[in-house]
């Protein structure tokens, strides 16, 4: 279970702070979506969360332990996707396991097969669309056979078609893997893909509003209903930022 | 084969300038290229031992100056405290005549080696340093973020992101470095040794050999092209994802 209590950051010792006072629970194989404008601290709670960024305050636990990538591991697949330019897609594709000491040949061609990713294994990552690099982030995060896996804004850069396409791949592929998911998005269809719980944030990476979805990855009226309540409480997040 | 065509293209285009340039001022001072590559094996014979001692300083120059310019650029961009003091360091004296301290290398480092590569050191590391510092800065924040998600270590994330990044900057300095530093050739080599390039170019214009002279300064030439391609070679094997 990840457990997040009262946790404060800021970046630097002179900024505001960017969370103030957060605590939440998931359980294991939970998934939990953080919906809400820019600069609402979603990427700072993932930075929080994968140890990039020590928190001033709070605690970070996970089944029970302090949560730090040295216990637990953590995939990540950040903005942008953080591919190397200078390591073809294999080695990107194992690079975070071989840091973990867990370079696993073989269910790296199994994966890159079911992603595609077969032909591309010796090219660099200028030579990638935006699709084949997301998959690649992707699969890199799923070799290290994460028991958290955190997604910041994995679709943002596809356009719609091979996001749908890319949508629906990673959440079968994360179902099988087990982890636990924390996704950062501003998209409420896939806040609604993904996560038994949607939380809309706002200003100080406070939890707006906490809804459960369970019938995630399921069409009905219900999650018409829900996608429509995040649509009014996400704009009025994104007037509570604008108000300052 | 085309890059082989254009570069004695290029090498042509010069000689021809040369012969060009002979033939009008008609002078002894300035013998034309047939004559200079005529007596071109005898100058080898004279000055291929000279070339050794010459390489030695600029390879110690160079080298240090990529260390000691390499680190601290790292260092500026990865610690901003010490990247704002030591900026002015570096604007005021970047555009200094490095060859103007060389009373004050002798008086420091005495007549022989060390004042020489210092001279040497002094008028690549700067350039170096910007180099590095501009490209530390650079470097993608998330390929940090995602080292640190795997727990890589500090000495991990600096061999495997930092290094990989600078290189082709670091590359690009060697480049102008060795440049820089041949020149300097004719500068350190005038005093305080019979053994060097420069010092042989400097005893043929006393001597009023200037087949001998143009001869060293051709060398000195190809010594550099070769050095180039060298580096060119270099590039090609370290950072084959340019090319991608």
């Amino acid at each position: 279970m990840l457990s997040v209590r009262a946790l404060k950051a800021r970046y630097r010792p002179s900024d505001p702070p960017v969370i103030e006072d957060l605590s939440f629970t998931l359980p294991d194989g939970g998934s939990l979506a953080l919906l809400g404008p820019s600069g609402c601290g979603k990427t700072t709670l993932l930075h929080l969360l994968c140890g990039v960024l020590t928190p001033e305050r709070g605690e970070l636990r996970f089944d029970g332990e302090p949560l730090t990538p040295k216990k637990v591991p953590i995939g990540l697949v950040p903005q942008g996707y953080g591919l190397l330019p200078w390591k073809t897609v294999r080695e990107n594709c194992l690079f975070a396991a071989r840091l973990r000491g867990g370079e696993d040949a073989a269910a790296l061609d199994s994966l890159a097969a079911r992603l595609g990713l077969t032909a591309l294994l010796r090219r660099y990552p200028p030579e990638l669309s935006g699709g084949q690099a997301q998959r690649v982030a992707l699969a890199r995060a799923l070799l290290m056979r994460p028991r958290l896996l955190l997604l910041d804004e994995p679709f943002s850069a596809l356009d719609i078609g091979t996001a749908a396409e890319a949508r629906t791949l990673c959440h079968s592929l994360w179902q099988e893997s087990g982890a636990t998911l924390v996704l950062a998005t501003h998209q409420i269809e896939e806040a609604l893909c993904f996560a038994r719980r949607i939380a809309v944030m706002g200003p100080g990476g406070r939890f707006l509003a906490l809804h459960e979805n369970p019938e995630a990855g399921a069409d009905d009226l219900r999650r018409r209903v829900l996608a429509a309540k995040l649509g009014e409480e996400l704009r009025a997040a994104r007037a509570g930022e604008a108000a300052g | 084969m085309k890059k082989t065509r254009q570069f004695l293209l290029g090498f042509l285009c010069c000689n021809l300038l040369w012969l060009l340039l002979a033939a009008a001022l008609r002078t002894r001072a300035l013998p034309g290229p047939i004559a200079v590559y005529r007596a071109l094996p005898q100058t080898l014979c004279g000055a291929g031992g000279h070339i050794l001692f010459s390489l030695w300083r600029v390879g110690m120059g160079v080298s240090l100056a990529l260390l000691a310019g390499g680190l601290t650029g790292i260092a500026m961009a990865r610690l901003p405290a010490l990247g704002r003091a030591l900026d002015p360091v570096l604007y005021f004296a970047y555009p200094v005549p490095k060859s103007a301290l060389l009373p004050v290398a002798m008086l420091l480092l005495g007549l022989g080696d060390g004042s020489k590569v210092m001279i040497i050191f002094l008028s690549v590391v700067f350039p170096v340093t910007v180099a590095a510092r501009d490209a530390a800065k650079e470097t993608d924040p998330a390929l940090y973020a995602l080292a640190r998600s795997a727990g890589a270590s500090r000495w991990q994330s600096f061999w495997q992101i930092t290094l990989p990044a600078l290189l082709p900057a670091l590359l690009t300095s060697l480049r102008l470095g060795v440049g820089t530093a041949l020149a300097l050739l004719f500068l350190v080599e005038g005093y305080g040794t019979d053994r060097g390039i420069g010092y042989y170019i400097l005893d043929c214009w006393s001597r009023i050999d200037y087949l001998g002279m143009y001869g060293g300064i051709v060398l000195i030439s190809l010594v550099g092209a070769l050095l180039f391609l060298g580096v060119d070679l270099l590039a090609q094997r370290l950072c084959r994802w340019k090319q991608a």
